[in-house]
């Protein structure tokens, strides 16, 4: 009887597992495949097999620069993120508003909104006669308008705001489980806020803060719209540099292995993660004590 | 740690003004009487947004981009509730087979853009709409998981063995009692699926072919192509008005905390 | 008396079973939950399996359900074999701890599902969940919803679901766990009622031993997957088997005692300096052996100080209980003995002296686990 159910078992994951593998894992095993292909015999099959791809374009000083760029826009993404996500956590979790819910939503209900309108919003907001320029000159901050968008600055903006959402799940979810009690303590034994938060909310909070952190870096480094509609066609990021390979130079080969790279980048991120700072966050990992 | 301290709540309010911002400002430029986007929008007028229905490819684009989602939603919600019921029902190797079929949305989405192109051209698929539904219902298949397993694991086991005792068979039992329990996953899961389709640009342009692209990708090429103008943000306006009633309905249907809950990621 | 009296007793043809296990074994993952049960339950009888969680009772009443497997064994019901046919096709009726009524369904319509299921015509389901609903007296409450019942009325609607489909065997699974006190003792009347109304063959598993005694014909025992003792609530109370079902039901004394002398049929004890005999059909207790006796706090006797029918004790606690007091006393070797006293007669004070008396009908001499006891065998 036993083995009847198991077989039964394998026959129902059969379906939905032929289903991902079709559409996800064979898919991602030809990108593979295409970034170990040779370009000399055919730029868009893959034929042949070599190495050599990983080093000649990993080594070109134009997808270096665009990895740079890529990783220096993920990390401050994550950063302006964090900062801005952090105290709206911290309120979402705490506030007894009624209003709660409503602003519990209008936090996250951009991730349903479609990037392209959000990042349309950003192009009205800071290009030179944008509304955040026309307000400066106004004031009479500024003399002549800023420089604000279709440059990184515009990127990291826009992303950050995108990824902002994810940030505060991650973060609320850790904040949440701090129970009120621990404040409590802290403040009668003579804590200030300050203090409070330095030394009982903000590590207990880490967890969330890490998880949120590598979500949102990994997100940032893999985003393509916002880049493209917001850098003016002048930044290069390696989603943007694989874009380009694959409908204008038609270069799949090298396309692939920009992808794969990009890939690789993620799950190394993800692996560092996990070793490295789940050490550091599991002391005081909450979800461990309940 | 006081919460209501007016310069906390200062730094607050400016957040939400960041966090809407950009919609808001899209709105609002939407009834400029101008061709070219400005804030403040000189004058009011709504001659764009009933100009819209007159322009054929916008008119085709949505059209495609609906047909598409409602269709990717079905599979998504078949092939979802189908695995978050194994999944429920499964010991050895669940946390394994849930990251496998979770997978999908934790790799970047350029990589299965294209890994999905280049592996349609070699087998001979033809972008278009099927390729576009296939690709999407992959990545929106893993919300419809999440959302329904929220709901499966509070499901007790003993409502479905009472079905059993009673004399109902496994699929009278999955159809009279587990299918309407797990309604309200369902349903968010439908809707985000929905959501998730319709509003999908990378993966939609990498399969897109000539008359069939879908609004979003469209209103990217447009921009990137010749940048913004008034027709774009009207879209654009209804695009958010579109999204906050599908939301407002399922809030409606279902309430709003259980549905971001089920949004709610972690890797 | 000794176990072999109990096996006897089990062993002894009931009349015609209705139900029987044979040899029944379960594991999950490696540990035995269910460990070569035999029992039988005669028609109309109401069993209950009682123990502490973990024993392998829930597990039992779910085989017996059909809603799990059997590693090896029989279960035979009414003279059949019922080991391959699935829990819907078993026709018993359950009632699961949670009730587990279907919170999308109206009264009416959880009550009527399994009905439903058996293709009764409208009108004639509906007269029976109207009568069964009579019949747990919740008339009327067809189209509520079980969010809009109390404890007492949920539980109630989950024994109507259960009864209206006329099944041959009743499964309650702590049907009384989630009530509070009074209610408790209410519904334990209004079961009791029921079942004997009904006539309904009917297995219940109970970690409350007052429940287990004040609802059933005979208790089983069970402990770590076997059935330490099976008899009448009167029987497993007043004559454990073993230290186990000595302790699990009720508060009991357990004092050493050697045996001075053997005859046949009786034993003569010492017990603290106390000479007694018991009668006894003891087989593998020999003079000269130290045995573990049972007497239960309300059959201790307490006389005043230098009694020459007891032994000396000293009072260590003394505990007013409202109907009655708790003292608990120690002898001069740190033996520890509580008895149920009169509340009404003298309180009593540490460090006082008594004279605690004990007679060998009131003792019981236990075997310490069911491996001492000769072989279980079911015929």
């Amino acid at each position: 009887m036993h083995r009847r159910n198991t077989s039964i078992r394998i026959l129902l994951f059969a379906l939905p597992l032929l289903y991902l593998a079709a559409l996800f894992i064979v898919p991602l095993i030809n990108l593979f495949r295409m970034s170990l292909a040779d370009p000399s015999l055919s730029k868009t099959k893959a034929q042949g097999w070599t190495l050599a791809n990983f080093g000649n374009v990993l080594l070109d000083p134009v997808v270096i620069d665009a990895m740079i760029t890529t990783f220096r826009i993920g990390v401050f993404v994550t950063l302006l993120a964090l900062l801005i996500g952090y105290p709206i956590s911290l309120f979402l979790t705490r506030t007894r508003s009624r209003w709660r819910g409503v602003l519990l939503a209008l936090t996250l209900a951009p991730i349903f909104i479609s990037i392209v309108v959000r990042s349309y919003g950003w192009i009205v907001l800071l290009s030179k006669r944008g509304v955040i320029n026309s307000i400066l000159l106004q004031l009479g901050v500024t003399s002549q308008p800023l420089h604000l968008i279709f440059n990184e600055f515009g990127i990291i903006i826009g992303t950050a705001h995108v990824l902002l959402p994810f940030m505060v799940l991650s973060v609320m979810g850790s904040l949440q489980v701090i129970e009120p009690s621990l404040e409590s303590a802290a403040v009668s034994l003579g804590a200030r806020p300050w203090r409070v938060f330095r030394d009982i909310i903000w590590p207990l909070s880490l967890p969330g803060v890490g998880a949120g952190i590598l979500l949102v870096f990994i997100l940032a480094i893999s985003t393509f719209v916002t880049p493209m509609l917001l850098g003016g066609q002048v930044v290069m990021t390696l989603p943007i540099l694989a874009f380009q390979q694959f409908t204008s130079v038609f270069n799949w080969v090298e396309g692939s292995t920009v992808i794969v790279f990009l890939l690789v980048s993620v799950v190394i991120v993800s692996i560092i993660y996990e070793r490295a700072l789940r050490r550091k966050l599991s002391t005081v990992d909450l979800s461990r004590i309940k | 740690m006081n919460i209501d301290h007016p310069a906390f709540r200062a730094v607050i309010v400016a957040i939400f003004a960041f966090i809407l911002a950009p919609i808001v400002v899209v709105i609002a430029a939407s009834v400029s009487t101008t061709n070219y986007v400005s804030f403040p929008p000189s004058g009011f007028t709504l001659r764009w947004f009933v100009e819209l229905v007159t322009i054929q490819i916008y008119v085709d684009a949505l059209q495609y981009s609906f047909v598409v989602a409602v269709i990717t939603t079905l599979i998504s919600l078949a092939v979802g509730t189908w695995v978050a019921l194994l999944l429920r029902s499964t010991q050895k190797g669940r946390a394994l087979l849930q990251t496998l079929f979770l997978s999908p949305i934790l790799l970047p989405e350029i990589a299965l853009g294209i890994g999905l192109l280049q592996y349609f051209s070699m087998i001979g698929f033809v972008r278009g709409m099927i390729a576009t539904i296939l690709a999407h219902s992959i990545i929106c298949t893993p919300y419809v998981i999440r959302s329904v397993a929220a709901v499966a694991t509070r499901l007790k086991v003993s409502l479905e063995e009472s079905a059993l005792v009673l004399g109902a068979r496994p699929l009278r039992v999955l159809r009279d009692v587990t299918i309407p329990l797990l309604k309200p996953g369902l349903i968010g899961g439908a809707v985000m699926a929905f959501l998730i389709s319709f509003d999908n640009v990378t993966i939609s342009m990498f399969l897109a072919a000539p008359g069939a692209i879908t609004l979003p990708a469209l209103l990217f090429n447009q921009a990137a192509e010749s940048g913004l103008n008034t027709s774009l943000a009207a879209i654009s306006a209804l695009l958010v008005f579109f999204t906050i009633a599908v939301i407002v309905l399922m809030s409606w249907l279902v309430g709003l905390d259980k549905f971001f809950a089920a949004t709610a990621s972690s890797k | 008396m000794l176990m072999s009296e109990n096996q006897t007793q089990m062993l002894s043809a009931i009349p015609r079973p209705y139900l029987e296990l044979r040899s029944v074994t379960k594991s999950y993952g490696g540990t035995l939950a269910v460990n070569d049960i035999n029992l039988s339950v005669a028609e109309g009888e109401c069993l209950s399996l009682l123990g502490p969680s973990g024993c392998g009772k829930t597990t039992l009443l779910r085989l017996i359900a059909g809603l799990a497997e059997a590693d090896a064994g029989d279960i035979i019901c009414g003279g059949k074999r019922i080991d391959g046919i699935k829990p819907y096709a078993r026709g018993f009726g359950v009632v699961f701890q949670d009730y587990a009524l279907f919170p999308h369904m109206t009264v009416a319509k959880n009550i009527g599902y399994g009905l439903k299921i058996r293709k009764y015509p409208t009108a004639q389901i509906q007269s029976d969940v109207a009568n069964a609903l009579a019949k747990v007296g919740l008339t009327g409450m067809e189209d509520r919803y079980p969010h809009q019942l109390s404890g007492g009325q949920q539980q109630r609607v989950a024994l109507a679901r259960a009864i209206v489909t006329e099944p041959t065997l009743l499964l309650l699974d702590e049907p009384l766990g989630a009530l509070d006190k009074n209610l408790r003792e209410d519904m334990q009347v209004e079961l009791r009622a029921i079942q004997r109304r009904l006539g309904l063959t009917t297995i219940l598993v109970t970690h409350d031993q007052e429940e287990a005694m004040t609802l059933s014909d005979r208790v089983a025992v069970m402990s770590r997957g076997r059935i330490e003792q099976i008899g009448t609530p009167r029987d497993v109370y007043q004559r454990p088997s073993n230290s186990f079902v000595a302790k699990f039901l009720g508060t009991s004394n357990l004092l050493n005692a050697k045996i001075l002398a053997k005859e046949t049929g009786n034993l003569i004890l010492d017990v603290q300096g106390l000479q007694f005999h018991i009668a006894t059909e003891s087989e593998f207790a020999q003079q000269g052996d130290t045995v573990t006796v049972s007497i239960r706090p309300e059959s201790v006797k307490v006389a005043a100080a230098g009694d020459p029918r007891g032994f000396r004790a000293y009072v260590v606690g003394y505990l007013f209980q409202g109907h009655r007091a708790l003292a608990v006393f120690r002898t001069s070797d740190g033996a520890e003995i509580r008895a149920f006293i009169s509340s009404t007669s003298q309180a009593l004070s540490e460090g006082d002296e008594v004279s605690v008396q004990l007679t060998g009908e009131a003792c019981v001499v236990l075997a310490e686990t069911t491996s001492d006891m000769p072989e279980q065998k079911m015929r």
